[in-house]
């Protein structure tokens, strides 16, 4: 048997085990040994094993992501969520639609701190939805700023997604954390302006909210400045080449857990949560990059990477519409697959075509995670939907979908203006790093 | 199956499991406070605390592999479901039984390739290269994470087993 039908069979044993309710690791790591051990030898399949676990969970680079879910799960236990989200209510609540805007603010802050879409979407959800409910806003756009607002998690740093991404790919995680801050703001001005949109059409959808004295608009702003602080040391220092990412992902669960103890918002019962939450999703990231690093070198040894690759150009579609072809593919594995999953089981694949296509890597690093975003709130299983909906199980689900449109729109939007203006994404990191 | 192991099982792997996160806990935070140390001696006191980032790789390896065990036991690991409605109650025992005695075989042999390292590493003294931190530990650690999942796929195993003949 060639190997390349030994790779196509494994590809084939690795969807009917993660079809069977095998976890997407297990199936990864099942078939990568297995077709490994048939392709070489059961003994060096063995070693494959050890080698790959231990230089995976021994990894300096991978310690950036415990780091960065800690500092978003204790902001989250101590109720930072909540500051953050006042005070972008607090100034731009008044306008029409404004509670829904301050949703999408608010998540865009706590990105900043959270590398988790799940995360943001849930600890923003849990404030902003019965506010905006409590006002009378249109559950749709309630829901769907939520969720929309919610993905801006993988891709404003610390994200989860680039950090998978750059293990991966061996891309610069500082590089890719860079590249995401300016799409980040863009969509994050898209989606007001989505929310504006929807008001400008159906005013009764976004009422406006409680006007405020200056003097308390300004407390809220003192309230989230030691939040803020944080970020722009840890993500600054990056940027200002003070720290490594590691180091910035230290330093910000340290000064997190320490404002938190400061300000008396964490008890031991919410510490010791965040840190088993913390060490739980670790732990399941960590046996994903363990799996994948074990099921890479036999999809190699199958050269099915490279006849994928070869068959795409081959067509003669040219860089671009190769892209689309594979943006179409993401959108459609996105609206099935867990979007962290999609990532790992596909760049292998896929990494090597934008290569040899002349993409730019960090470039396309931002396209995939905008399209994985895109499958959080995308019809029939967007896993932000369901986050948003088990704060209000009372709003349909279909009601939540209908609402995200909008914002799923405003990302087509940002991916279709990134891909036009490549600089968006590269300006930022080619100004820190140089080309 | 005797209804008491059903029963003794899973609260042992469950005592065990988050017995072991206790210790990926402890090197979370140490790995914290060595972090900030070594940025504060660098900046601060000019003295960059050379061969922090061997004690920071090992502390990576006891919280991921400590902490393994209770994301299994949780049954944390990310798991497409769309088909769940379509299988059957007999489907679903399948694929569930197929996943768990493969990864027990899989597991297993990491666990022992692991102990075989450990012991080599222990035999011929393996240091690192600048602080001579022995490198066995590691490799135990590893193995035991290892191990204990391995015990956990068996409790979660007999469980669903033991359910099965209860419903019939």
């Amino acid at each position: 048997m060639s190997p390349t039908l030994i790779g196509l069979l494994g590809i084939a044993a690795l969807f009917g085990l993660m079809l069977f309710r095998t976890p997407i690791a297990f199936a990864m790591l099942i078939v990568g040994f297995f077709g490994y051990a048939i392709l070489r030898d059961f003994n060096s399949a063995t070693a494959l094993l050890l080698t790959e676990s231990y230089s995976t969970v021994s990894s300096f680079t991978l310690i950036v992501v415990p780091m960065f879910i800690l500092l978003g799960n204790i902001s989250s236990a101590a109720g930072f969520s909540r500051g953050l989200y006042d005070a972008a209510n607090a100034w731009i609540g008044r306008l029409p639609g404004g509670l829904a805007s301050a949703s999408v603010l608010g998540c865009a802050a706590f990105s900043a701190v959270s590398g988790s879409s799940v995360a943001t979407a849930l600890t923003i959800g849990k404030v902003a939805m019965p506010e905006m409910r409590r006002l009378g806003y249109a559950d749709g756009l309630a829901a769907g700023s939520v969720a929309a607002g919610g993905t801006l998690g993988f891709l404003i740093p610390p994200s989860t997604a680039f950090i998978l991404y750059a293990i991966l790919t061996e891309e610069s995680i500082g590089r890719l954390f860079m590249a995401g801050i300016l799409p980040g703001l863009l969509m994050t001005l898209l989606f007001v302006i989505a929310v504006w949109l929807v008001v400008l059409f159906r005013p009764e959808a976004g009422p406006r909210g409680e006007a405020l004295p200056l003097k308390a608009k300004l407390l809220t702003l003192v309230d989230s400045v030691p939040l803020v602080g944080i970020i722009v040391v840890s993500i600054g220092g990056i940027y200002i080449g003070a720290f490594t990412p590691v180091e910035a992902s230290g330093i910000g669960a340290g000064l997190v857990i320490l404002l938190a103890v400061l300000r008396g918002k964490l008890s031991w019962d919410g510490f010791k949560t965040a840190s088993l939450e913390t060490l739980k999703s670790s732990a399941m990231l960590y046996f994903i990059v363990i799996s994948a690093n074990v099921l890479n070198p036999f999809f190699a040894m199958t050269q099915i990477p490279q006849l994928l690759g070869d068959g795409l150009t081959s067509f003669g579609l040219g860089a671009y519409a190769t892209l689309f072809v594979i943006i179409l593919f993401y959108i459609l594995l996105g609206m099935f697959m867990d979007e962290l999953a999609m990532i790992v089981l596909t760049i292998p694949i896929v990494y090597p075509i934008i290569i040899a296509l002349g993409f730019d890597p960090i470039w396309f690093g931002v396209i995939l995670v905008i399209v994985v975003q895109m499958g959080l709130i995308a019809p029939p299983v967007g896993l932000n939907v369901f986050v948003v909906r088990s704060v209000v199980p009372e709003v349909p689900l279909l009601t939540i979908y209908r609402g995200v449109m909008p914002f799923l729109l405003a990302m087509m939007a940002a991916l279709l203006l990134i891909i036009i203006f490549p600089q968006i994404a590269l300006m930022i990191p080619n100004s820190m790093f140089g080309n | 199956m005797s209804p008491r192991i059903i029963t003794a099982w899973p609260r042992f792997i469950g005592r065990a499991t988050l017995g072991l996160t206790w210790a990926a806990g402890a090197a979370m935070v140490l790995m914290i406070l060595l972090i900030i140390v070594s940025v504060v001696m660098r900046y601060l006191m000019r003295q960059p605390l050379l061969g922090s980032n061997e004690l920071i790789q090992l502390a990576s390896v006891v919280l991921v592999m400590a902490a393994l065990p209770y994301c299994t036991e949780k049954q944390a690991h990310i798991r497409v479901d769309i088909l769940d409605g379509l299988m059957g109650p007999w489907g679903q025992l399948a694929g569930d039984l197929v996943f768990r005695l493969t990864s027990i075989f899989v597991l297993t042999l990491l666990t022992w390739r692991a102990i075989l390292k450990a012991a080599d590493a222990f035999r011929w003294g393996d240091t690192t290269n600048m602080l001579s931190l022995p490198i066995w530990p590691g490799y135990a650690i590893l193995a035991m994470g290892s191990a204990l999942c391995v015990l956990v796929f068996i409790g979660q195993t007999i469980v669903i087993l033991a359910q099965r003949d209860q419903q019939e």
